[in-house]
C-alpha cells in the first residue's frame, strides 16, 4: 500500500512537471530549457548519456527537500576530487535556495548559467559540470574542467644554445598563462573566437591593447569569425584560411612553439593566435625577414647574432643558386667559368652516364628520401639511416659512375644551406623555388636564373601580410627596420618597434633614464 | 579573355627567354672539345698552318698524377686560308663540338705583316665564339714549340698564366685580342705584340709598322718601351760602378707625357719616375745620403739610355709603338688623316726628351 502511494506521488510530480511544460507559451523554442528533471535526465540519456564517459548522477539535496537534484559531467575531463569536494559537499550541506546556490552553496569560482540545450550541452562536452537543480528555470555551469595535458617541455623545432626553453603545450589555458606570467599587463587581452561547427574549439587572438593596432586585430578576430568549417585539428590549417595569399608558397603567417618569440612578437605590436590542441601558435604579421629572426638572436650578443644571420643570408643564397649556378655554367653558360674550371668540370663529368640536370636531379630525390626517412623513423633509427645516407651518397653513387663527385659536394652543400633556414615551413618554400631555378638554369642558363630572380621578386614585392608589406624592409625601403633585419644592432641603438605591425607606439625604449644614464656616467667618470 | 591574354602572355614570355638565351645552339658538357689555344704561321702557297690544342677530356684533380704530360694534351693541325675554315677544318676532326670560348692564348708567327695579322685579327675579333681576353703573343716557333707540358698541369696553359701573374715578371707585356685590335684599328699608334723566343722568355716586342713585316724591339728597346709606357713592374738591375756591384729590384716606374704639336713635328715630353729598392751596396762603400742620390742618377741615367734606345728604334722604323701621336690626335682630331683611319699611320716626326728621376728606398741592405 505504502509502495503505491509513493509510486502515485512519483506520477503525480511527473504530470504535475509536464502540465507546468505544458501550460507554458507555446512558442517556447524547442532548443529552452525547461524546469524538469525528468526530461533532462531523458534528453541527457538519450542523447550524449550514451556514451559510457558521460556521467549522470542523481543526489537528494536537503534544500530541495523530496526533489533530487542531477549532476552531468564528463569523466576525464572534468576534475571528480573537485566535483566531490567543490559541489556535490557543499550542496548536501547548503541550505540556500536552489536559484542562490552560485552565491554559497558551489564554491568553484566560475559559476555560470544557461537556458539553451545546445549550449548546455556544448558546456558539458567542453568538461564543465552541469548541476540541474529543481525550481529554477536555468542550468547551473561550473567550471571543473582539467585536460589531461603534456608537460611543458622544451621547442623541438626551434632550438637555441641559450635563453629560455619553454614551449606551450595543446591546452589553450596553459598557453595563456605562459603568456600572461610573462606579460604582467592589464593590457595583455585573449579575445576567444569559436571555430568548426561541430568541434567548437576555442582559438584565442592575443595582444596588448594598448599597444597592438586595432585593425590588425579587428582583421585576425575578423578573418577567425569568416572560417566556417565543421572541425578543425590543426593551427596550420587556420594558418591557411586567414592568411594572406592562400595559394601562395611563401607563409604569410608564421608559427612558433616559442613562448618567448611570441611574447616579443606581443610586445612588437603583434597579435598573437592561440589554438586549444594545437602547440604551435600563429603570429600575424609576419613579412619574409621575420622568418630569419630567431629567438636565440635576441639572447645572443649583437655581433654574434648579426654574424649568424649573415651566414644564414649565404647559406640562402647558396641553397638556392648553387644547383642551379652549377648547371646554367656547366650546361648552356660555359663561357662565364674559367679555363681552368671549366675543364675540371668537364673532366670530372667525363665517361658519366646522365646530364648534370639529371644527376642534380637524382640526388635532390636521394637527400629527400633521406630526410624523409629520417625524420619518420624513431631517432635511433634515423642516426642509422643518416650514416648509410652518408655512405651511399657520399661514395657509393661517384663509384657506381652515377653521380659527378662536385655535384655531390654541391648538392650537400645546397642541403645544409637550406636546413639552415630557421622556419621549417620556409625552407620547404625556398626548396621548390631552388628546384625552380634548377629548370630554368638547365633551360635558359644565367638568364633563366635572372627570369626566376626577378619573377619571385616581384611576387614578393607585391606580397602582403595582414596589411604589411611581405617584403619589408627592401620593399618598401624601412631604413630604421634595418636595424633588426639583416644584422641586429647593439640593444642600446634599438629604440624603435618594427613598422610590420604598425604598432600605437613606435617607441620601444626611451632615452628617459636619468638615473641609468647618470650611473653610466659615473661609472665612465670614475678613476679606474 | 583575360585568361587567354595571360597564356599569350607567357607564351611570349617563354620565347623571349627561348630567344635570347640562346639556349637552342647549346651543348652538353660532354659534347664539347675545349681549344685551349690556337696557333698561326705563314703556311706555302698563301695559306696559314693552324693548330689547336685541347686538354685530355678525363683531366681532372684526381687524374692529374696519373696522366703522363704527353696525353695531357693533345693537338689537331691543318691548314687553312681563313680562320673560319680553319676552325670548319678543325671541326671535321673532332668527334663533338669545337668549343672555343674557353681559348686562353693565340699565338702568331712573327712572319706575318701588318697587313695579313690585321686581316687575321679582324677575323678573329668577328668570330663570336672566340674570346676577345685571350691573350695574343708572336712566338719564333708558334707550332712546334707551343709550351704547353711544361711547369703548369693542365688545364692551364703556361702563357695565360704567365700574363695572368701580372707582377711576376719585370715588364708586363700582355696582350689581349681586344685590346691589339683596338690598336690595329686607332690611327697614330703602332700595335705591339710580345715576341716569345724558343726559350720561351717574353723580354721582346713586335712593333708593327702600317705595311710590313713587324720591327723586332730587343730586350733593352723593349725595356725602353715598358719604361715610356708604365709598363715596369717589377725590374731588377745591377750597375758596375767603379768595378763595384750595386743591385736594385722592385724598380716600377710611372711615366708622365706631354705632347705638343712643334715646329717641324710633335714634341713630347716624358718624365719618368722610378722607384727602386736598393738591395746591394759594395763592401767597402758606407751608405751616405750623398752616395745614395750619386746612385740614384747612374740609375736615371741608364734607364733614361734605355727609354731613349726605345725612342730611336721607333724613330727608325717609323712606328710610334708609344701612342703619342694617337693622345694627340685625341685632342686634336681636326688632324686626323683624312684616309686611312683604321690603320696606324705615322703622322710625323716626333721630337723627344725623356727625364728620369729616381727614387730609392732601402729594405735591407746586405754586405
Amino acid at each position: 500500500m505504502c509502495h503505491l502511494v509513493t509510486e502515485l506521488k512519483a506520477l503525480d510530480t511527473q504530470l504535475s512537471s509536464w502540465l507546468e511544460s505544458a501550460s507554458q507559451s507555446p512558442v517556447v523554442p524547442v532548443d529552452t530549457y525547461v524546469d524538469d528533471l525528468d526530461t533532462a535526465w531523458a534528453l541527457l540519456k538519450e542523447g550524449m548519456g550514451r556514451n559510457g564517459d558521460v556521467l549522470l548522477r542523481k543526489i537528494q539535496v536537503p534544500a530541495c527537500g523530496q526533489e533530487l537534484v542531477l549532476i552531468a559531467s564528463v569523466d576525464g575531463l572534468t576534475d571528480t576530487q573537485m566535483i566531490d569536494q567543490d559541489i556535490i559537499r557543499p550542496l548536501l550541506a547548503t541550505d540556500l535556495p536552489p536559484d542562490r546556490w552560485d552565491q554559497g552553496a558551489m564554491t568553484p569560482i566560475h559559476i555560470s548559467t544557461s537556458r539553451t540545450w545546445s549550449d548546455i550541452l556544448q558546456k558539458l562536452a567542453a568538461g564543465n559540470t552541469l548541476v540541474f537543480a529543481p525550481g529554477v528555470d536555468h542550468v547551473w555551469i561550473v567550471d571543473t574542467v582539467k585536460y589531461p595535458q603534456r608537460a611543458i617541455e622544451r621547442p623541438q623545432t626551434e632550438l637555441a644554445a641559450r635563453g629560455s626553453e619553454e614551449a606551450f603545450n595543446e591546452v589553450l589555458l596553459t598557453q595563456k598563462t605562459q603568456i600572461r606570467r610573462r606579460v604582467r599587463s592589464p593590457a595583455l587581452l585573449f579575445r576567444d573566437v569559436s571555430l568548426g561547427r561541430l568541434q567548437q574549439i576555442t582559438v584565442s587572438v592575443a595582444y596588448l591593447e594598448s599597444l597592438a593596432n586595432p585593425s590588425l586585430v579587428a582583421t585576425a578576430i575578423d578573418r577567425l569569425n569568416a572560417v566556417h568549417v565543421d572541425g578543425i585539428t590543426e593551427i596550420t590549417a587556420i594558418a591557411g584560411l586567414i592568411r594572406d595569399h592562400p595559394r601562395s608558397i611563401f607563409p604569410t603567417i608564421r608559427q612558433t612553439e616559442r613562448v618567448d618569440l611570441a611574447v616579443w612578437r606581443l610586445l612588437e605590436g603583434a597579435v598573437v593566435i592561440l589554438m586549444d590542441g594545437d602547440p604551435f601558435v600563429l603570429v600575424a604579421p609576419a613579412p619574409l625577414v621575420d622568418f630569419y629572426r630567431t629567438a636565440m638572436d635576441y639572447s645572443s650578443s649583437w655581433i654574434d647574432t648579426s654574424f649568424v644571420r649573415m651566414i644564414r643570408f649565404i647559406g640562402w643564397l647558396m641553397g638556392m643558386y648553387l644547383p642551379a649556378l652549377y648547371i646554367a655554367l656547366a650546361e648552356i653558360n660555359p663561357s662565364i667559368l674559367p679555363s681552368s674550371l671549366f675543364i675540371i668540370i668537364q673532366g670530372s663529368n667525363a665517361g658519366l652516364a646522365f646530364s648534370p640536370l639529371v644527376q642534380v636531379i637524382l640526388m635532390i630525390v636521394v637527400i629527400e628520401t633521406l630526410r624523409e626517412a629520417a625524420f619518420r623513423l624513431p631517432k635511433a633509427l634515423s642516426t642509422a639511416i643518416s650514416t648509410v645516407g652518408a655512405i651511399v651518397v657520399g661514395t657509393a653513387v661517384v663509384k657506381a659512375g652515377f653521380v659527378d663527385p662536385q655535384i655531390i659536394v654541391i648538392m650537400t652543400l645546397t642541403a645544409l644551406s637550406l636546413f639552415s633556414t630557421p622556419v621549417y615551413e620556409l625552407t620547404a618554400t625556398w626548396r621548390v623555388i631552388g628546384f625552380l631555378l634548377t629548370l630554368a638554369g638547365a633551360i635558359f642558363g644565367i638568364f633563366g636564373i635572372v627570369i626566376v630572380t626577378v619573377g619571385v621578386m616581384a611576387v614578393l614585392v607585391d606580397m602582403r601580410t595582414f596589411g604589411s608589406p611581405y617584403f619589408a624592409p627592401w620593399a618598401p625601403f624601412r631604413r630604421p627596420d634595418w636595424s633588426d633585419a639583416i644584422w641586429r644592432l647593439p640593444w642600446t641603438n634599438l629604440q624603435r618597434r618594427w613598422t610590420a605591425a604598425r604598432p600605437q607606439n613606435q617607441t620601444w625604449r626611451t632615452a628617459e633614464a636619468p638615473d641609468l644614464q647618470a650611473h653610466l656616467n659615473q661609472a665612465q667618470d670614475s678613476p679606474k | 579573355m583575360r585568361r587567354s591574354r595571360r597564356a599569350l602572355g607567357g607564351v611570349l614570355a617563354a620565347m623571349l627567354a627561348l630567344g635570347l638565351s640562346g639556349c637552342w645552339d647549346q651543348f652538353s658538357l660532354d659534347q664539347r672539345q675545349t681549344a685551349l689555344a690556337i696557333s698561326a704561321k705563314p703556311g706555302p702557297r698563301g695559306t696559314i698552318q693552324w693548330r689547336a690544342y685541347f686538354p685530355n677530356p678525363t683531366v681532372n684533380v684526381s687524374s692529374l698524377s696519373q696522366i703522363s704530360s704527353h696525353d695531357q694534351f693533345f693537338q689537331y693541325h691543318v691548314e687553312a686560308s681563313t680562320l673560319a675554315a680553319a676552325l670548319q677544318a678543325i671541326q671535321d676532326k673532332l668527334a663533338n663540338d669545337l668549343y672555343t670560348e674557353q681559348l686562353q692564348v693565340f699565338i702568331v708567327s712573327p712572319r706575318f705583316s701588318t697587313q695579313q695579322l690585321a686581316s687575321l685579327i679582324g677575323a678573329y675579333n668577328r668570330q663570336a665564339m672566340l674570346p676577345k681576353s685571350a691573350y695574343v703573343l708572336a712566338s719564333a716557333t708558334p707550332a712546334s714549340a707551343f709550351p704547353i707540358k711544361i711547369q703548369q698541369p693542365p688545364p692551364t696553359v703556361f702563357f695565360d698564366n704567365y700574363f695572368n701573374c701580372r707582377t711576376c715578371h719585370p715588364l708586363y707585356l700582355a696582350m689581349r685580342a681586344w685590346r691589339f685590335w683596338d690598336r690595329l684599328v686607332t690611327p697614330g699608334v703602332s700595335p705591339v705584340l710580345p715576341y716569345s723566343t724558343s726559350a720561351l722568355t717574353v723580354r721582346r716586342l713586335l712593333v708593327y709598322p702600317p705595311q710590313g713585316l713587324p720591327v723586332i724591339f730587343g730586350p733593352k728597346a723593349s725595356e725602353g718601351w715598358a719604361l715610356l709606357t708604365n709598363h715596369v713592374v717589377n725590374e731588377s738591375l745591377t750597375l758596375n760602378t767603379q768595378g763595384d756591384l750595386i743591385g736594385l729590384d722592385h724598380i716600377r716606374s710611372h711615366a708622365m707625357t706631354q705632347v705638343v704639336s712643334g715646329r717641324d713635328g710633335l714634341r713630347v715630353n716624358v718624365r719618368i719616375q722610378v722607384r727602386a729598392c736598393l738591395n746591394q751596396w759594395p763592401p767597402s762603400r758606407i751608405p751616405t745620403l750623398a752616395g745614395n742620390q750619386a746612385i740614384a742618377r747612374k740609375v736615371s741615367f741608364y734607364l733614361a739610355t734605355l727609354a731613349n734606345r726605345a725612342i730611336a728604334q721607333a724613330e727608325q722604323s717609323h712606328t710610334d709603338p708609344f701612342g703619342w701621336q694617337r693622345s694627340y690626335l685625341f685632342r686634336h682630331p681636326r688632324m686626323l688623316p683624312p684616309t686611312r683611319v683604321g690603320i696606324n699611320a705615322h703622322l710625323s716626326p716626333v721630337q723627344a726628351k725623356v727625364t728620369v728621376t729616381t727614387q730609392m728606398t732601402s729594405q735591407g741592405v746586405s754586405e
